[in-house]
């Protein structure tokens, strides 16, 4: 029994120490690849990620910051360089520059949503709504931003701003049980409670073990004075998490 | 100074009005990279023989090098008025254009060229780099095609063809814009760049990118690997090496971990026994 114990934990230690031999790897080949190429934002973005990871805020934030800077600047010449070609009439190579020049945006969108996700980890919900609010610019159809930017505005009670977002984010991702979730909960504290139910119902259609919606659709019910529903939500989702708890509705209908 | 370089200089000294004196004087000083010296001769030489298209052609390619284009331009354009067939003017004059960015002229004076002299390798390989528009893919790989089977050591060609089908990026039938990789295709020409020349690390690299698509990563981790031996900043490389390590991170590290504990097991029971 010892000897087994000891066996666990010396493959625990050992699974640990590969972890950070591949994560020193990973650094070093990323390091590598931006002392030849400064600007070479992929490698920044996985790097922020890495540092994110090790609790390095430092590092982190500066490399989130160097990948945006790239991204941007390399969009814009890009740009520039499609709009000297058009002068000249060479379409396709114009039409070249301008979509690297947007594969360049994308790229920092995805950047500006990885830096929203750092900055809420931190609480600092200003900056990350920033973020979010430049990713969207760079990328105007990338579901995830507008999905936390809506989440993040419905907690600050900006209900119609909020309601945009999300409702733009299921228009590019209708399967996204989360943005159905937030944007019923808007709908509820609107008091438009049918719209409320249907976006929780789809949300648990797509995601059947989705707990906190069928919390969220049991709490509705109860304000719809639907006692017995909301208790047949409140049990389904007691039967996926026993542990579950939650004060208003025990004492309502637990 | 060399012997032939003194022996015309003497020549045009007796007979300054000696055309072809002066023109392989040129020649020779344009090698010498005496730029200014060679172009005061294919100038006399033109202004003796105003019709001699090898001079135009020769002072067109010292004028590219001195940068003046529009100079160039134009004797180049004079060669080929004087000599129709001139398959070398042509593909010069092409390659000129492309690096003016007239990219339309560029592919017209290439397939010229290759259409005078059929054997004209370069000639069809820059071309077949010009044809980037998707409409032109068969194209582009018929002239890769081409020059592979006039010259099939030909790297670069074997490099350029791999990249274009592993892209794949063309017009249907109906003109519909498709995306069909053939990735073995890409491979197999990846490889013959490198059996060809060793150290073309840009081969290597961008078969390991292939290897990676096809999940055959310890391949793809050899070619990564090998591309960074041979251009030790070669900064994508080492950036898909970390993403392909990332990727398959998991794997190894269980493997890791599996094999030093395979390996602590035996020596215990080793030392049991």
């Amino acid at each position: 029994m010892i000897r087994r114990n000891l066996r666990k934990m010396q493959k625990r230690r050992n699974q640990k120490k590969v972890k950070a031999d591949l994560t020193n790897d990973l650094k070093v080949h990323f390091l590598n690849a931006l002392k030849a190429s400064p600007d070479f934002s992929e490698a920044h973005l996985q790097l922020a990620q890495l540092y994110q990871e090790e609790g390095d805020n430092e590092n982190t934030e500066h490399h989130f910051k160097s990948a945006i800077s790239s991204d941007s600047q390399q969009a814009l010449e890009l740009e520039n360089r499609g709009e000297e070609l058009l002068k000249k009439f060479q379409f396709q190579n114009a039409k070249d520059q301008f979509m690297k020049a947007q594969e360049k945006k994308n790229h920092c969108a995805e950047v500006y949503y990885q830096q929203s996700i750092f900055f809420k980890n931190q609480k600092k919900t200003k900056a990350a709504q920033t973020s979010l609010e430049h990713s969207i610019k760079m990328n105007p159809s990338l579901s995830d931003s507008h999905r936390d930017l809506g989440i993040l505005l419905s907690k600050q009670t900006q209900l119609d701003d909020a309601r945009f977002h999300l409702e733009k984010a299921l228009d590019l991702e209708y399967a996204d049980p989360s943005s159905h979730m937030h944007l019923g909960k808007i709908m509820a504290q609107m008091k438009d409670y049918e719209d409320a139910e249907q976006h929780f119902l789809s949300a648990m259609d797509i995601n059947p073990e989705f707990t906190e919606c069928m919390l969220e659709l049991a709490s509705l019910k109860l304000k719809m004075k639907k006692k017995k529903e909301a208790k047949k939500y409140y049990q389904k989702a007691k039967a996926i998490s026993p542990g579950l708890k939650h004060a208003v509705l025990d004492k309502a209908i637990g | 100074m060399s012997n032939a370089q003194e022996h015309l200089e003497k020549a045009i000294q007796i007979h300054p009005e000696f055309a072809d004196a002066h023109y392989e004087l040129a020649l020779i000083l344009k090698d010498k990279k005496d730029n200014e010296k060679s172009k005061e001769h294919f100038l006399k030489t033109i202004e003796i023989r105003p019709e001699f298209p090898v001079a135009h052609f020769n002072y067109a390619l010292l004028l590219k090098d001195m940068k003046d284009h529009k100079a160039s331009q134009e004797h180049f354009l004079k060669a080929i008025d004087l000599d129709q067939h001139f398959a070398d003017a042509h593909y010069h004059f092409g390659l000129l254009l492309a690096d003016l960015e007239d990219f339309e002229e560029a592919k017209n004076n290439l397939e010229k060229a290759t259409d005078i002299d059929q054997n004209h390798t370069l000639a069809y390989y820059h071309l077949a780099k010009l044809l980037i528009d998707p409409e032109d893919y068969e194209k582009a790989k018929k002239n890769y095609l081409t020059a592979i089977d006039i010259d099939d050591t030909f790297s670069k060609a074997h490099y350029y063809l791999g990249k274009l089908v592993a892209g794949g990026l063309k017009n249907d039938k109906d003109g519909t814009l498709v995306k069909k990789p053939e990735y073995d295709n890409a491979v197999t020409h990846y490889k013959r760049a490198i059996s060809i020349n060793k150290k073309y690390a840009k081969a290597h690299y961008n078969l390991a990118l292939m290897y990676k698509i096809q999940k055959k990563y310890e391949d793809a981790r050899k070619h990564f690997e090998k591309a960074i031996e041979i251009v030790n900043d070669y900064s994508k490389a080492h950036f898909h090496l970390a993403m392909l390590l990332k990727e398959t991170g998991s794997v190894a590290q269980n493997d890791k971990a599996k094999s030093s504990e395979d390996a602590k097991e035996k020596k215990s029971e080793k030392s049991k026994s």
